[in-house]
């Protein structure tokens, strides 16, 4: 089972990149995680983290879009 | 990608009620995060449900203070007044899109909640909170709100057969967003994320999106000239884990979690029986190969005797390690998540703590064959007959969503199909 991360988290990039607010790469096909700077992060050699989000639906720019979540329960994440 | 092609579509962030956790003290861990996190989001409007009164009012009014969105419902009451306990309605106007055909636009939010005649919430003072029928409470306060409003949406937190009666009442509802949550409606026949609801009825679009924060309800609206919806273009998008995190709420996220564990781990090891000397008169523990009437957990190393070859496969497998994975994320003190990953966890003789049943971590022999004791003192065949369909009991999509049984069981396979030795 590989670890998962919390669901809410998930929702504030969806919900941006529902807005438009800049979180996915412009133009980009896959997210690509940048490079940390030398000397930080990952040792050398590390593979590169790669997330290829799902497509979200196509089409003509909505005027408004409402995005809810529904029976939260206090769900954070699953166990791992 | 979506950022480029709409950079410039406003967004309204609204949750359907019920989102409050358990009334524990983990609960409300849970619950003060998830404020927290629908602040940082931006959240603007919640329906109040029975979830969120569960605590009783008091708490709730503490953590309405908190919340930076606002609570509506307009089906829990004042049982002296039968007025509502929140605002049954809000309007929120927000800005359209530059180049849409209307400028901006009212959106009229009411919060609909199931009517349970058992709940009565009885708040200092001696008032007390009811619910009363949501078709009543639509009926009423719908027509109030539709002069204020251009668009009207229910947030809805009911069984999905009577959310789909509500129009049949209120005709001017323009959506009808929600979850279903009715007690024992959450199993895995009838969760509205396997068969999330799309359906018009005469003007109104029901929508219900899945349960737990594992699916976003998306509703794209496209407005005439007189702002009134034109179109709309709806989806339920998955937060599976190909999305990336968001670093600030990663971070508060992992606290909540920690915290939660941490709490856990407090009140398991206070009552371990490793926590301090049993006072005087407590009943003693049974000593290890007491007689027991029924079978006891015995640890996989017990196995390994005869069956050694079993034994090396299972060593080998993630089923050896599946504790390390609980203590690596934080959740080896989740009662929720300790029954899959360790022996027998609330049962008889089963796993307790990591201190009082070390052997008793992992998933081991007896997770599938049962309790062991029995069988190690009388052997005999035919013991702990089991079938890899058990297998799903702990691999779900939520908690294995990688789970291909083609691919998991050569695994951990330590059997013979001719010459079953399970």
């Amino acid at each position: 089972m590989k670890p998962r991360t919390p669901l809410l988290v998930k929702a504030l990039v969806a919900a941006t990149a529902l807005a438009g607010g800049g979180i996915w790469l412009a133009g980009a096909e896959q997210n690509v995680t940048p490079a940390p700077p030398a000397g930080a992060g990952a040792p050398a050699g590390a593979p590169a983290t790669i997330v290829t989000p799902p497509p979200l639906p196509q089409g003509p720019a909505p005027d408004l879009a409402i995005v809810f979540t529904a029976q939260v329960v206090g769900y954070i994440e699953p166990c791992g | 990608m979506f950022s480029k092609s709409y950079p410039a579509s406003p967004l309204l962030l609204v949750d359907a009620g019920d989102w409050t956790g358990d009334p524990t003290p983990q609960g409300g861990l849970q619950t003060d995060g998830l404020i927290e996190g629908m602040n940082a989001l931006g959240y603007k409007v919640s329906n109040l449900s029975l979830r969120e009164l569960a605590q009783g009012y008091d708490l709730f009014q503490a953590r309405r203070k908190k919340a930076q969105f606002e609570f509506v419902s307009a089906n829990l009451v004042w049982q002296d007044t039968g007025e509502p306990v929140v605002s049954p309605t809000t309007i929120v106007k927000t800005s359209l899109r530059d180049g849409a055909r209307s400028k901006d636009v009212r959106i009229g939010f009411i919060g609909l909640t199931r009517h349970d005649p058992a709940f009565l919430k009885e708040v200092p003072g001696g008032r007390r909170i009811v619910t009363i029928d949501p078709l009543a409470a639509a009926e009423k306060w719908v027509p109030i709100l539709k002069p204020k409003a251009d668009v009207i949406v229910a947030l809805v937190s009911m069984d999905l057969d009577k959310a789909r009666q509500v129009p049949k009442k209120a005709r001017d509802i323009d959506l009808i967003l929600g979850g279903d949550g009715a007690p024992g409606r959450t199993a895995m026949q009838t969760r509205t994320d396997d068969f999330p609801e799309d359906t018009q009825m005469g003007r109104t679009r029901l929508m219900y999106a899945g349960d737990q924060g594992k699916f976003l309800g998306e509703v794209r609206l496209f407005f005439d000239g007189d702002r009134k919806i034109a179109s709309t273009q709806r989806s339920v998008v998955g937060l599976s884990r190909e999305w990336p995190d968001e670093e600030k709420l990663a971070a508060l996220m992992e606290s909540v979690k920690v915290a939660i564990n941490e709490y856990n781990k407090a009140q398991t090891m206070a009552q371990s029986p490793f926590a301090a000397p049993a006072p005087a008169g407590a009943p003693a523990i049974p000593p290890a190969g007491a007689p027991a009437a029924e079978p006891t957990y015995v640890g996989s190393e017990r196995c390994a005797g005869c069956h050694d070859q079993a034994f090396a496969v299972w060593a080998k497998s993630g089923h050896a390690r599946a504790f390390q994975t609980l203590v690596a994320n934080q959740q080896d003190f989740n009662p929720k998540c300790i029954g899959c990953h360790a022996i027998g966890y609330q049962k008889r003789s089963g796993y307790v703590d990591p201190k009082a049943t070390p052997t008793l971590i992992n998933v081991g022999c007896e997770s599938c064959h049962g309790p062991g004791s029995r069988h190690l003192d009388q052997p005999e065949k035919g013991f702990g007959r089991t079938d890899t369909a058990f297998c799903v009991s702990c691999h779900t999509r939520e908690n294995s969503p990688d789970f291909v049984p083609a691919e998991y069981i050569p695994k951990v396979r330590h059997w013979d199909d001719q010459h079953t030795r399970r």
